[in-house]
């Protein structure tokens, strides 16, 4: 999983004087689940583009396992297969037609488009629509057969765009299920607007704003090190009247300390405060304290994508 | 009334925002009058569609000066004929197998000798076409006109021939483009049912029909609505159409305020048609293909393009009733001819326009109540 | 370019029309239902036509030429007037306007005790056109024997040596069927403009598939109906009466070739819209226009620019429609062999496969994937 598939370098790209994709460098590992976060209009979608060859950079290089793309060029093609946001199918064509004629559109044999398709649709729980017209599917399905639609040259590099989108609950923990089983089989380029979509699948995170790349790393360490950091909720047996002295006792390991009178609950909040635990009730202790039972509020992804692009809405 | 009045502007303002559709919309029958224009209004002259081969085979010298005769020949002081002569046999034949020479004419020999007395039997121009086509039939008439002016001048023939030919008032100066644009108007009047139905199944292929049918937007609103957008793009429509017809040279004697009356009323009938077909139609080019259907019926039944044998079926108040009398498009040419042509007022189109207007409110009320029931009734 | 892909295109093309009903019937069905249409409109009226002639006899004199009148036929025996004799002017003139009447005859004497002819009736009505010229060729020698004058000259008809039409139906069928297969402009936009709405355009972008590749399926797809078209078409011209004079297979072959040339027009319409709607808009505009044109309806009067191996060349034979009318009329209505129409059918195809090629550059050169 070390190798590199795609690499970014310096691109950047304008439409009409605004400034889309500013200087962005960055590589996705093979084999690996990378999640592309942003606001709307951050540029993500153009990035994408850019790194698919369905867009040429204003600046700035695209390469595929080390070689620098060519416009047009039609390894990517081959290689790369993308599922769009909105649901792209054609309506009076059945689910294996299209998939067959897809597949046979990568250069696919038919029997070997027909052999993935039916694949595609036993994996996707859409082997009984195999024979219905796409738009005789319910929502759910639709979707499904559009991830369908991206994989059926099998290629190596898979771009999902919001593959969960619109889906019911049951719905997406299959798609997320198939997700996962594609990790490092294929190398998955994943954009969502959904963060526990993305901290649950992602191998690393890429957040991005106003063209420019903010932060690159696993879910983990970005949820360690950016954001308001975890709440820890220590109930406590001392009788407290004041917060004072257990500020000061943990005046180093947590950012915020407060203190609930009432119900004697003291709320710690600290970056990693779950690698700290040890560390904060230590020093509690040490300073008199009685810490009973502890609740923990992890920094979520949200916090951290917040953190990073603020909370004005966008475009 | 403010909800359909709101319906309207929001079916001008999104025609308005789709420049291809408005355009198209707009500017069709005036772009029909144009190309009739281009193809029979640039000349008055008949030279320009009355194309003569000739083949001067005289051994004398009466032929050749025939032949200037045709040359001069003139009707409403411009040249009848467009005279090819010396033309290759072979091109002479292609011109008149095209139909681009409405005839071949071949001076024989003994015309001179004819004309001036020195053979008992009269010498014979033969002229070779299509007799079943109309610029052969003008060329024939024409041709006759020519050798009795000339003959009788060689003779000194002084008698008059005791034959005179009368036309209806306002029908003997017009062009083929003048008499065409009535009909032209009318087709591309036609024209707008398609556009309408497209309209309309673009509300339903989008989605957005549904959120109509949630609101409290009635049927009657929403088609009264689009009737009147219809109607407002149809004060654009018809007026652009007269004036590229007036800048074309056309010229009416009757009145403009009363032919645009005309086209409006039957604007709306079209838009009911393009409900009755918005209803049929699932997709756009179900919508195109019914539409299409729709529109050849209307315009080649009614006579619009083609003249039409008339269908007597029976008489109504002195008025010929037929059977193609229930299609509107056959009333709006009438009328729009009657008054554009042969200037007649609102007394003499009395019958037409009443059938137009009973026919247009009709399939307007048709179309919506039908589009009603069908598109925006909720299925709760 | 890859058979296989473009086959499969058309397969797709296909599958997805037969799987919408109206819009097959429609493909399938319109271009005769035309027919129908031009049979119902003018499957009775024969070009030569049984004239409604209004006399008003004002002299005893007059009785020779009313009866040379009544007793003129056409080769098929018919009458070439129907005589209805009247006193009331009124009267007259009301079946004028209302075309009851093909003219009126006023027969009087002169101050030299002559018949005296005047023919009355509208300028814009063909029929009165037809009858006057007829009624002249008729009478006027009579009149002019009665004169004295010496007949030096005889004018007469020679028609050609190609058949020609026997009614309105038959003259009308070649134009109807060009207008017909011209429909195929707004249709075959409509079809690529569909995947560029739906985003199928984009998945298939991705794909190794040229985007000449898809023209040419969508194009084959159209081709086929086309042959449908252009057989049920003549089957039901010649179900109605159509006298078809010339050769079927050559005249097949002419409609193919136009089917060709719209489905070529209709890509390059797809170039320049953004979803159906636009399309079949547009593509109908061009259809409609181009019906006027190629002379379908009525032969344009423009004039010749130049002459091209004998053939005259005008501005709108840059349409293959033009010449394809052209062909078709001389080969089913007047009986041309494929010597005669090789030059305009030569040209249609030249055209045809233009505007093909111009349509694929254009949407390549637009739907570029690598776009800038």
């Amino acid at each position: 999983m070390t190798n590199t598939v795609l690499q970014a370098e310096s691109l950047s790209k304008s439409y009409h004087g605004l400034q889309a994709v500013k200087n962005l460098t960055m590589a996705v590992l093979e084999g690996e689940v990378f999640g592309f976060l942003g606001p709307n209009g951050a540029g993500k979608t153009t990035t994408i583009n850019m790194l698919c060859g369905l867009l040429r950079p204003d600046s700035g290089r695209v390469l595929l396992h080390g070689t620098p793309l060519s416009g047009g060029d039609e390894r990517l093609k081959a290689l790369v297969g993308v599922c769009p946001q909105n649901i792209v199918l054609w309506e009076r064509l059945t689910c294996l037609e299209q998939l067959v004629f897809i597949g046979q559109m990568y250069g696919l044999s038919a029997g070997l488009a027909r052999q993935n398709g039916l694949r595609l649709l036993a994996e996707l729980d859409l082997e009984e629509k195999r024979d219905k017209l796409a738009r005789t599917l319910s929502g759910g399905m639709q979707r499904r057969l559009n991830v369908a639609m991206a994989l059926v040259h099998d290629p190596q590099i898979v771009v999902l765009d919001e593959p969960e989108a619109g889906l019911d609950p049951q719905s997406r923990v299959k798609v997320r299920e198939y997700i996962q089983s594609l990790a490092r089989r294929k190398t998955v380029i994943l954009t969502t607007h959904n963060m526990d979509e993305a901290d649950r699948l992602a191998d690393r995170v890429a957040i991005i704003d106003h063209g420019e790349l903010l932060v690159l790393d696993t879910p983990e360490l970005l949820k360690q090190r950016v954001g308001e950091g975890d709440v820890l909720e220590i109930h406590l047996n001392n009788g407290l009247t004041g917060v004072e002295t257990a500020q000061k006792a943990l005046h180093s390991l947590a950012s915020e300390v407060s203190l609930d009178l009432t119900s004697q609950v003291l709320r710690v909040r600290s970056l990693n405060a779950v690698g700290r635990l040890a560390d904060i009730l230590e020093a509690l202790s040490a300073a008199g304290f009685k810490p009973g039972q502890v609740n923990l509020h992890a920094n979520t992804l949200e916090d951290v994508f917040i953190q990073l692009t603020g909370r004005r809405l966008r475009e | 009334m403010r909800k359909t009045l709101t319906i309207a502007v929001k079916t001008l303002l999104e025609a308005w925002r789709d420049r291809q559709l408005i355009i198209v919309y707009l500017a069709f029958p005036a772009l029909m009058v144009l190309v009739y224009y281009v193809g029979f209004g640039q000349s008055t002259s008949m030279a320009s569609f009355i194309t003569v081969v000739v083949e001067n085979r005289d051994r004398g010298a009466l032929g050749a000066e025939f032949v200037q005769a045709l040359h001069a020949a003139m009707f409403d002081g411009q040249p009848v004929f467009t005279i090819q002569e010396n033309i290759p046999p072979q091109q002479g034949e292609i011109s008149l197998e095209e139909g681009k020479a409405a005839a071949l004419l071949t001076i024989p020999p003994d015309f001179s000798a004819a004309l001036e007395r020195k053979q008992p039997t009269p010498a014979e121009i033969s002229l070779l076409g299509d007799p079943l086509t109309d610029t052969y039939v003008f060329t024939f008439s024409f041709l006759n006109e020519v050798s009795r002016t000339f003959i009788d001048a060689k003779i000194n023939w002084q008698q008059p021939l005791p034959v005179s030919l009368e036309f209806l008032p306002n029908t003997g100066k017009l062009t083929d483009f003048q008499f065409g644009v009535p009909g032209m108007m009318v087709f591309g009047l036609t024209f707008g049912l398609i556009v309408t139905a497209l309209v309309l199944v673009r509300e339903e292929t989008s989605g957005t029909l549904q959120r109509i049918r949630l609101s409290k937007a009635s049927g009657a609103q929403m088609m009264g609505g689009v009737a009147i957008a219809n109607l407002a793009l149809g004060v654009v429509q018809a007026p652009l159409a007269f004036v590229t017809a007036l800048a074309c040279g056309f010229r009416s004697p009757g009145s403009l305020p009363l032919a645009l009356g005309i086209t409006l009323i039957f604007n709306l009938g079209m838009a009911g048609v393009g409900f009755l077909v918005a209803c049929f139609s699932r997709s756009e080019g179900a919508a195109n293909g019914i539409g299409t259907v729709v529109m050849v019926v209307y315009v080649f039944l009614s006579g619009a393009v083609f003249p039409m044998p008339t269908t007597p079926l029976f008489y109504l108040g002195g008025h010929m009733v037929q059977l193609y009398d229930i299609l509107p498009s056959m009333h709006a040419g009438e009328a729009l001819r009657r008054v554009l042509i042969y200037g007649d007022g609102i007394p003499s189109i009395a019958y037409e326009l009443t059938l137009l207007v009973i026919q247009s409110l009709l399939l307007l009320a048709l179309g919506a109540w039908l589009y009603q029931r069908k598109m925006l009734k909720s299925q709760y | 370019m890859n058979l296989t892909k473009i086959l499969l295109v058309a397969r797709k093309n296909l599958l997805e029309i037969m799987r919408e009903p109206v819009l097959l019937g429609f493909t399938l069905l319109m271009p005769a239902f035309f027919m129908v249409i031009n049979y119902i409109g003018y499957g009775a009226s024969p070009k030569t036509a049984t004239y409604p002639i209004w006399i008003m006899q004002n002299t005893p004199q007059a009785d020779t030429l009313i009866a040379r009148l009544r007793a003129e036929r056409y080769a098929d025996g018919r009458p070439a007037y129907d005589l209805i004799f009247t006193r009331d002017h009124a009267a007259a003139e009301a079946a004028l306007v209302e075309k009851r009447a093909a003219a009126l005859l006023v027969f009087d004497e002169d101050t030299s005790g002559q018949v005296f002819v005047t023919m009355r009736g509208d300028a814009l009505n063909m029929a009165f056109t037809r009858a006057s010229v007829q009624i002249e060729a008729a009478l006027v020698p009579l009149l002019e024997d009665a004169q004295g004058k010496p007949r030096l000259l005889v004018v007469s008809m020679q028609p050609l040596g190609l058949a020609r039409p026997l009614s309105d139906f038959d003259a009308y069928t070649p134009g109807m069927m060009v207008f017909a297969l011209l429909m195929l402009i707004p249709q075959t936009a409509m079809l690529v403009a569909r995947e560029l709405r739906l985003g199928t355009l984009r998945r298939l972008q991705l794909t190794l598939l040229k985007p000449a590749e898809l023209l040419a399926g969508v194009s084959l797809a159209q081709m086929f109906f086309a042959v449908i078209q252009v057989l049920l078409m003549l089957v039901t011209a010649l179900l109605f009466g159509f006298h078809n004079r010339g050769s079927l297979p050559l005249a097949l072959g002419i409609g193919l070739v136009l089917s060709f040339s719209s489905i070529g027009m209709g890509l390059v319409v797809a170039c320049f819209v953004r979803n159906d709607t636009d399309a079949l808009n547009t593509g109908s505009v061009a259809s409609m226009l181009q019906v006027f044109m190629s002379g379908a309806f009525f032969p344009m009067t423009v004039p010749a620019v130049f002459t091209l191996l004998g053939h005259q060349i005008s501005p709108f034979d840059f349409l293959p429609a033009t010449h394809g009318m052209l062909a078709l009329q001389q080969v089913l209505t007047g009986g041309a062999g494929l010597e005669k129409v090789a030059f305009r059918l030569a040209a249609a195809t030249l055209l045809s496969v233009l505007y093909f090629l111009l349509g694929v550059w254009i949407f390549t050169r637009r739907q570029r994937v690598y776009s800038k």
